[in-house]
């Protein structure tokens, strides 16, 4: 009796994904029809790309220590500004003198910043660095968006016009200025960036949450566990909670490509990671002032960021079409 | 709807309310203003002196009371590094921020919304998927790392435009101004895309067709003006991002606006100013979500009664 109509939600949601997942070229539904016709299918394969690069990254961040060429801390100035292994060594004049500079070795596959230390070892431990800031927001942000929301939707009335207050209160900051200014407050810090990134996106995860727990509150299944006796907690974890997960599932995956840029912004602007530990921002920024001679540092590391939120991105509009065609504006 | 309105206005209020105290608490903790004014020799007489008179010594909420009867008849303090007024500072800034964002605005539409009717029009098409690919990618780059690929290529590699600065006309605008409107251009595309696709499918549009109106004034006239209303009040929403996005791009590109100010502030603990400009944004974007919302709830009855 539990549950019946979310549960059967669920099953279908679960059925579909596996249909696909196992046979590529399967006989297209009519809801399939519909999705093509808003989103235009090129899914079918993909999610398997962005699996694997999400895969390595994440491989990346752990074994970071054991793939990383050098030591991303450590500076070695005969090494200073080695440029990626395929530049050659040129001959320019300086105050009529001519110098050779440095070439390109495999020793340093992406090159070297200012002070030799290795690019390629700095955005493998960037890597780590983006991984866990954005595992941990989002932990955060979407335990406590998912509680508040939950409740919010479910008891409605005086909780939830606080709640939704609140959610609106935190919506309204300019975030990256209130990050700005906290991390001054608070000397910037790997906790401190969490903190002050999942202050944000709970909201955002809260106010979706909410719309869905009203939705599925109003469905015979609940009304049904009422009349059976269920408390209001129970109601809430067991049959409200299972029935949002999807949405959040969604709404998780498509965030964690934004949290990745929002601390890479801040860390670019050197109050988000603090140097000298290797945030993508972080590397970013110290090849700003290099751009004429050493475009190499300011590159790779953005290139990173790109390959990540792209992945990320790719993932979340699947795991949306996939789990539920009617999210798509989100 | 006027209830609606009102019930919307009142929560404006409290959220501007809630915005000011917490920024004006915030930016409290944020260390000892009057330790960077007085020189460290200074005898303790001096420092007390200098908290007197930016009256530090007060209870906090005599401190946000003071502050907020002088925002609200439009004094925003004196900065405390520069010594002088803080609506000054901004003022002589703004224009700055305002030509970017202007030009970034006007860049934009110009780029989105044809691209997105195209794009539409010819579904499936190779400036189709190049809309789409473009889109993707927009979303997917950081706005510090695109200015700085922006002056890689252009000023430094090709030497078409200068990196940074602000003297000497609109060839300084144009890198800073991509940059920002970037991102809302793939936002726009894809909004103005979607809306057309809706709108193509409806019946007026193919009566249209079945009455061989030109394709052109189809598109245009008939399809276009209904599917630009959601992409024009999506547009209030871009300008709010890009007065945010001001304090990367200016930062990258050394333009002399409001969010350089206010960076350059939270770096010197220059409180005013922080208070001001982080109050000034959160107003702004509250006040442009208010007419969104107002202006969806008037086209949409169904909002207006939830």
């Amino acid at each position: 009796m539990q549950n019946r109509l979310g549960l059967n939600r669920l099953l279908l949601r679960k059925a579909r994904a596996a249909s696909v997942s196992d046979a590529a070229p399967m006989q297209p539904t009519p809801l399939d029809d519909a999705i093509a016709v808003s989103h235009k299918r090129k899914l079918h394969l993909i999610p398997i790309i962005p699996m694997a690069v999400v895969g390595f990254l994440i491989f990346l961040a752990i074994f970071a220590n054991f793939v990383s060429p050098h030591d991303p801390k450590r500076s070695n100035l005969t090494d200073s500004l080695t440029p990626p292994f395929w530049v050659e060594g040129k001959v320019i004049t300086i105050a009529g003198q001519d110098r050779v500079t440095p070439a390109g070795s495999m020793d340093h596959v992406l090159g070297t910043d200012l002070h030799g230390r290795d690019i390629l070892s700095r955005i493998i431990h960037g890597t780590r660095i983006a991984v866990l800031v954005s595992g941990f927001v989002l932990l955060i942000a979407t335990t406590i968006g998912v509680t508040l929301g939950v409740v919010s939707g479910y008891f409605g009335g005086k909780p939830d016009a606080i709640i939704m207050r609140m959610v609106d209160i935190f919506l309204a900051f300019p975030p990256l200025l209130i990050a700005i200014v906290f991390s001054v407050v608070y000397e910037p810090s790997f906790r401190n960036v969490i903190i002050v990134i999942s202050a944000f996106y709970w909201a955002i995860t809260a106010r979706q949450v909410r719309a869905e727990a009203l939705a599925i509150k109003q469905q015979d299944f609940v009304t049904l566990a009422r009349v059976a006796g269920a408390s209001n907690l129970r109601i809430m974890v067991k049959h409200i909670l299972p029935n949002v997960f999807p949405t959040v599932l969604v709404i998780t995956t498509l965030q964690v490509g934004t949290v990745i840029i929002f601390e890479a912004s801040l860390s670019f602007l050197g109050v988000g990671i603090p140097p000298p530990n290797p945030s993508w921002g972080v590397v970013v920024s110290e090849g700003r002032d290099q751009l004429q001679t050493a475009w190499w540092i300011s590159l790779f590391p953005g290139m990173a960021i790109v390959i990540a939120v792209l992945t990320m991105n790719t993932l979340g509009d699947w795991v949306r079409d996939r789990l539920d065609p009617m999210m798509q504006h989100l | 709807m006027s209830r609606y309105i009102i019930k919307r206005s009142i929560h404006a209020v409290i959220t501007l309310f809630v915005v000011s105290i917490v920024v004006f608490m915030i930016v409290r903790l944020s260390g000892d203003p009057v330790l960077l004014l007085v020189p460290d020799e200074a005898p303790a007489e001096d420092y007390e002196e200098m908290r007197k008179l930016l009256r530090l010594d007060e209870h906090i909420t005599v401190q946000y009371v003071i502050w907020m009867r002088q925002v609200l008849t439009g004094d925003l303090g004196e900065s405390t590094t520069q010594r002088l007024p803080v609506a000054t500072l901004i003022i002589e800034r703004f224009p700055a921020t305002l030509q970017l964002t202007a030009l970034a605005f006007a860049f934009t539409l110009l780029i989105g919304l044809p691209i997105g009717v195209y794009a539409a029009a010819h579904r499936g098409g190779a400036l189709d998927f190049l809309a789409r690919g473009f889109a993707v990618f927009g979303q997917a780059t950081p706005n510090f790392w695109m200015g700085i690929v922006f002056i890689m290529i252009f000023a430094v590699w090709l030497g078409w435009l200068p990196a940074a600065g602000r003297e000497g006309g609109i060839k300084f605008l144009i890198l800073p101004a991509v940059t920002i409107g970037w991102f809302p251009v793939a936002g726009v595309m894809r909004l103005t895309r979607s809306s057309m696709l809706e709108v193509l499918n409806s019946e007026y549009v193919k009566l249209a067709r079945v009455k061989g109106v030109r394709e052109s004034l189809v598109l245009w006239k008939h399809a276009f003006k209904n599917a630009a209303l959601p992409v024009l009040t999506y547009s209030a929403l871009i300008i709010v991002f890009m007065v945010r996005g001001s304090v990367i791009v200016e930062t990258v590109f050394a333009w002399p606006g409001v969010g350089r100010l206010v960076l350059e502030a939270v770096y010197n603990r220059d409180f005013p100013i922080v208070q001001a400009v982080v109050l000034l944004f959160a107003t702004f974007f509250i006040t442009a979500n208010l007419m969104v919302d107002i202006t969806y709830a008037y086209l949409n009855p169904k909002i207006r009664y939830s």
